[in-house]
């Protein structure tokens, strides 16, 4: 398996932690950011292999976020796995239609996550 | 007057001996405590009582400990009951795996008396002030 550079964004930070110490035992290099302004200026400043993305955060949200990401240049290729307690009807075709490369829902299966990274980074 | 009866604790571990101890340490301090050895026997179980507290050990054959976590916590008639994870392996990466899958509490096997009841009154006294198993 590839390691790569994983970006975790999520304005709850016992989430932000959990999930880079999980991605983390894998060997994977972690980033964090706690919104999608920071995740922005993090990714301008390194574009990482794989971003997981929350969707409910203050300020811009994760489809937001999502969006101008895709609009960067060398965002639009960049694997982006969204990760949410969000539990709409629409919510799989407003994540695809927005650029995401997958949906993983909380509670998180942590098998399922490592997996997609692993797919994700292949 | 009579006080309060304590609340229900569900032990799922397919250790049969450390279920039993478990579940007499438990009965012994007023909990009335069931014991099933696996998520199959869990589920039956669950379908006739509302446990406020569950005890899932990790490592079980056929559906493991987090499976039938995320099982569990998807439901909303156990909205208001405590998950509590049980295992020989302590490890950061397990602890938060445990957290990610829904688990209000882990608790570490060998465990003590001591420790038992210090992670039961732990989150029986998160649980009437939190409705929330993870955070949004």
């Amino acid at each position: 398996m590839a390691l790569a550079r994983v970006l975790i964004v999520d304005d709850n930070h016992a989430m932000v932690e959990a999930l880079s110490i999980v991605v983390g035992s894998k060997g994977h290099d972690t980033r964090v950011a706690y919104s999608g302004e920071e995740a922005l200026d993090l990714i301008r400043a390194e574009m990482p292999d794989v971003v997981l993305l929350d969707l409910k955060m203050p300020g811009i949200d994760g489809i937001e976020t999502l969006g101008r990401l895709r609009a960067m240049p060398g965002g639009a290729v960049v694997p982006v796995i969204v990760v949410t307690a969000t539990d709409e009807d629409d919510l799989e075709q407003r994540v695809a239609a927005a650029g995401a490369n997958g949906i993983l829902r909380k509670p998180v299966d942590v098998a399922d996550l490592t997996n997609r990274i692993a797919e994700l980074t292949q | 007057m009579a006080s309060d009866p304590k609340p229900t604790i569900l032990i799922v571990d397919d250790e049969k001996e450390y279920a039993k101890a478990t579940s007499m340490l438990l009965q012994h301090s007023g909990y009335p405590a069931y014991v099933a050895h696996g998520a199959v026997e869990a589920m039956s179980l669950l379908r006739v009582i509302t446990p406020r507290v569950i005890l899932i050990d990790v490592m079980m054959p056929e559906v493991d400990g987090l499976t039938l976590l995320r099982h569990i916590g998807s439901k909303p008639e156990f909205l208001h009951t405590r998950l509590v994870v049980v295992s020989a392996n302590g490890l950061a990466k397990n602890r938060a795996a445990a957290w990610l899958a829904g688990a209000d509490a882990f608790l570490g096997k060998p465990y003590s008396f001591d420790q038992l009841h210090e992670i039961i009154e732990h989150v029986l006294g998160e649980s009437s002030s939190s409705d929330s198993r993870l955070p949004q």
